[in-house]
């Protein structure tokens, strides 16, 4: 027993006490968990996580750093969520658990120092510019798909092989009326496409703008807070639903979209939770999340889009985001866009929505597990004979180019709306 | 544990498949029974060839301390519990299809590969390995040999022990030994892979496996009926088995486990139903046809309200209500308690009456499903580990369901073993002959008693 510790001291995961006690411990999570299928080991999975947390409750664990590293060794890709026979909520589990323990010990001093400027918009920008213009001194072009491996070897950082960040970040404001009479739509872009892949950004504009909308981003582009919740800082992770919320305050929108599924179900499904109970802001995050959509959904459910102008001659195959398959139940929209293409021949992978380990940071954390995830990955989709590999998240994109990229493959990864974009300008 | 034992362990397989976390040595404390919290075992460890599980049983054996063979923890009755704490030794490193012969139709594998994954393996030569447990797709073939699992095919395909034609063993004291082959006959001495079918553990590990295959059925056909009265239901598996047919299914569906489905599912289930049959027959396809006509004319003549399948899709949905049976039953309650005491075939009726009695008698729910078929029920009591009187009933109930089930020539279990979980009634089924003879392999094979201690076999 840990010494001196009370169950009020337990306050965040108490709150999933009942979801952890539903687990009839059937071991199902071991057929599609991807942490398990490397590790080979009972703390990989969820049915040992979800014990661990009944043991946090109880007692029998302690908050140290030896059960904090347990904890992190999850996607929470959800798998597990959508196989178990009892429906425990897996995910929210982990980050009660991520969550407690940060409160009783801390964040890391590294964490610290980051989450700070991931909180201030202003220092991410800058931080973010100064690293764009610095990043030459720090990586080195890897061949092909203009990613860049790290200069100066750190351990196994060495291996990874990420795309510069973007010279310009993405960003489009708006006025705070609507204009015209055609549909408004916040396009929330998010880190990784601010400052990675603008590309992304500038091809949601392009293809929501020919669907018929008018489309404005956010006064500032801050984070959507999930990199925080995933490590625990619950209070960062709110205070920044809060700032978006305010932020987006008084704008006039139709709806609000994003082209990374983490971002959306951070509106969707974070947000109202977060704020449950807030006076102030509990019933906007609630009428928000109604009107927030993937980008894909949103083309195909609302706008009915019809296909491209143009053409494209091209086998693509389609890598289902985990946060917005399961997450956001995204997974015909995309094909049907895709399909739609003139020219586009579509070539399933197998568990085409397996998880691709990137998990956002758990690629930089998690680098030999992410690597090894990642790796089953590329086998399935050069098994395709595909082309082309498109995915709707930022993130996946990353990982998918990297893992390729690991594997002596050069085939091009790229996000749904660029395909739809390229073909829109007859180009590729 | 002494911290020699962990570098003796540390010595004989690379130290990062040695596991002595607290976080760690928490995740095998358990395995998929109800109504036992488990114990931590003092340390885990993945050996990943039969010469590395062999080190650590002659380790063990040297100071007397517990082994616990581990696949994937889905045991029911309590078989991977490390009752006694020890040494948790998993399987699940070694996890390789080591051969599939297509010409004498058998594979040979190591104990941690998932059962499913030999199927996919097989599949591909137009073979299947039958044993199908729920836990399939997780499930280990050692784990699987080591309980003799059944499953939902075993009324024509029989059990894991009508598989399993050759095994590797580490015995008590390190011994590695070999036994049977691929020949499927051999009455070489005794029938010592027989020995270790079943033996949960307690007799030695098993580090490879030689299986048999079967070729997999050309087609299928699938339906369910509906009977308004339980009674019918049952007199229709007799007529269906009396008219020489074998269906590779035939599932039984109490009034309980359709209501508690559909409030689940939502599928338009026939909820006024007292029962429902889930019936497939497999072959080839004129002998398919023809033997699906017949249970369909079984069923019909028996006021059964009967659906058949069309197509692939048509089949799913027929199979849905079986497959949801469980996660309905344990999304309806905090905990459950699956038990499978199994009877003859004939004497089916007679165990399901005598099921809803004691749910009566105990003021419980008891779902059951059933392997009408082969007579292999599952009441599935409902329960709740956190109300103590509940509790107390289900257990008295429990006990009356095995009793039940001996009364009418049956045993305590058809697919889940005996483990910790039903030792306590083991005498009931065996006698104290049985039990003494029990007790005389165990000690002959294992005269510490460090194989898997605190189950049935002691």
């Amino acid at each position: 027993m840990s010494a001196g510790r009370r169950p009020d001291d337990l306050q965040t995961i108490q709150a999933v006490a009942d979801a952890v006690a539903i687990c009839n411990r059937c071991g199902n999570c071991q057929a599609v968990c991807p942490v398990y299928a490397e590790t080979r080991t009972e703390p990989g999975v969820a049915r040992g996580k979800v014990q661990l947390a009944a043991a946090l409750l109880s007692g029998v664990l302690p908050v140290d750093r030896e059960t904090a590293a347990a904890f992190s060794t999850c996607t929470t890709c959800m798998a597990c969520e959508e196989t178990c026979p009892s429906g425990v909520p897996v995910v929210d589990i982990v980050n009660a658990a991520r969550a407690q323990i940060v409160e009783m010990r801390g964040l890391p001093w590294v964490k610290r120092v980051v989450f700070g400027g991931v909180k201030r918009p202003g220092i991410l920008r800058a931080a973010a510019d100064a690293a764009a213009r610095l990043q030459g001194a720090a990586f080195k072009p890897a061949a092909d798909r203009d990613l860049r491996r790290l200069r100066f070897p750190y351990g196994l950082a060495a291996r990874r092989a990420y795309p510069p960040l973007a010279a310009r970040p993405f960003a489009r404001p708006g006025a705070r009326r609507k204009a015209s009479a055609r549909p408004r739509v916040l396009l929330f872009p998010g880190c990784m496409v601010t400052y990675v892949y603008p590309g992304i950004g500038d091809a949601s504009v392009d293809v929501l703008e020919r669907a018929g909308v008018d489309v404005v981003t956010p006064p500032e582009a801050a984070c959507c807070g999930v990199p925080l919740e995933a490590h625990g800082d619950l209070q960062g992770a709110t205070d920044l639903a809060r700032l978006q919320l305010d932020q987006l305050e008084g704008l006039e929108l139709d709806a609000l979209v994003a082209a990374c599924p983490t971002c959306t179900s951070s509106f969707v499904h974070r947000y109202p939770r977060l704020l449950n109970g807030d006076p102030r802001y509990a019933a906007r995050a609630q009428r928000l999340a109604a009107r927030s959509y993937d980008v894909t959904s949103y083309l195909v459910d609302v706008l009915h889009a019809g296909p491209p102008p143009g053409r494209l001659e091209a086998t693509v195959t389609y890598h289902d985001p985990c946060h917005l398959a399961r997450g956001l139940g995204v997974t015909r929209q995309p094909r049907e866009l895709l399909t739609g293409i003139p020219g586009v021949c579509l070539s399933e992978m197998r568990e085409p929505s397996r998880c691709c380990g990137g998990a956002g940071s758990f690629s930089l954390t998690h680098q030999e597990l992410s690597l090894a995830i990642g790796a089953r990955k590329a086998v399935d989709i050069v098994a395709t004979g595909a082309e082309v590999v498109a995915t709707s998240c930022p993130g996946c994109r990353m990982q998918l180019a990297d893992v390729l990229t690991q594997a002596g493959d050069s085939r091009p990864v790229v996000h749904t709306v660029e395909l739809l974009a390229a073909a829109g300008h007859q180009r590729l | 544990m002494s911290s020699a034992l962990v570098r003796a362990l540390e010595g004989a397989i690379p130290k990062d498949r040695v596991l002595t976390k607290a976080s760690d040595l928490l995740c095998y404390a358990y395995d998929a029974t109800a109504d036992d919290e488990g114990r931590v075992p003092d340390v885990v460890v993945l050996p990943a060839s039969a010469d590395e599980v062999a080190r650590v049983v002659r380790i063990a054996c040297d100071a007397g301390t517990p082994v616990y063979p581990r696949g994937a923890g889905t045991s029911l009755s309590g078989g991977a519990i490390p009752a006694r704490g020890g040494i948790v030794l998993s399987t699940a490193r070694m996890d390789a299809v080591l051969e599939l012969d297509a010409q004498n139709h058998c594979a040979i594998v190591q104990p941690g590969v998932v059962i499913q994954r030999l199927n996919d393996v097989a599949a591909g030569h137009g073979l299947m390995y039958p044993p199908d447990p729920g836990s399939v797709a997780v499930a280990t073939m050692g784990g699987s040999i080591a309980e003799c699992a059944g499953g939902l095919r075993g009324l024509k395909y029989g059990v894991t022990k009508h598989y399993v034609t050759g095994l590797e063993v580490v015995l008590a004291d390190g011994q590695v030994v070999r036994l049977g082959g691929k020949s499927t006959k051999n009455v070489t001495g005794y029938d010592l892979v027989g020995l270790f079918v079943g033996s949960e553990g307690t007799l030695g590990v098993i580090t490879e496996a030689t299986v048999r295959l079967v070729p997999a059925p050309e087609a299928r056909a699938t339906m369910t009926a509906a009977f308004a009265r339980s009674s019918d239901a049952s007199r229709t598996v007799a007529a269906i088995v009396a008219g020489n047919v074998v269906p590779a299914t035939l599932e039984y569906i109490d009034a309980t486990t359709l209501r508690l489905v559909e409030e689940y599912l939502h599928a338009g289930l026939p909820t006024d139903a007292a029962a429902l049959l889930l019936i497939e027959v497999d072959g080839p396809p004129e002998a398919v046809a023809r033997e699906a006509d017949f249970v369909e004319r079984v069923c019909r003549e028996h006021h059964g309200e009967v659906e058949r399948a069309a197509d692939e899709e048509a089949r799913e949905r027929l199979w849905a209500a079986r497959r949801a049976a469980y996660p309905a039953l344990a999304r309806q309650s905090r905990g459950t308690i699956v038990e499978d005491a199994t009877v003859p075939r004939s004497r089916v009726p007679e165990m399901l009456a005598a099921i809803e009695s004691i749910a009566e008698r105990h003021e419980l729910t008891i779902a059951t499903v059933g392997h009408a078929g082969d007579g292999n029920l599952h009441p599935t009591l409902l329960v709740d580990p956190d109300d103590a009187d509940l509790m107390e009933r289900a257990h008295a109930a429990v006990a009356e369901i095995f009793r039940a089930a001996l009364d009418l020539g049956g045993t305590l279990s058809g697919e889940h073993g005996i483990g910790s979980a039903k030792a306590p009634y083991l005498g009931w089924a065996l006698g104290e002959g049985g039990l003494d003879l029990t007790r005389r392999i165990k000690a002959a094979l294992d005269p510490q008693g460090i194989l898997n201690p605190g189950k049935f076999a002691e």
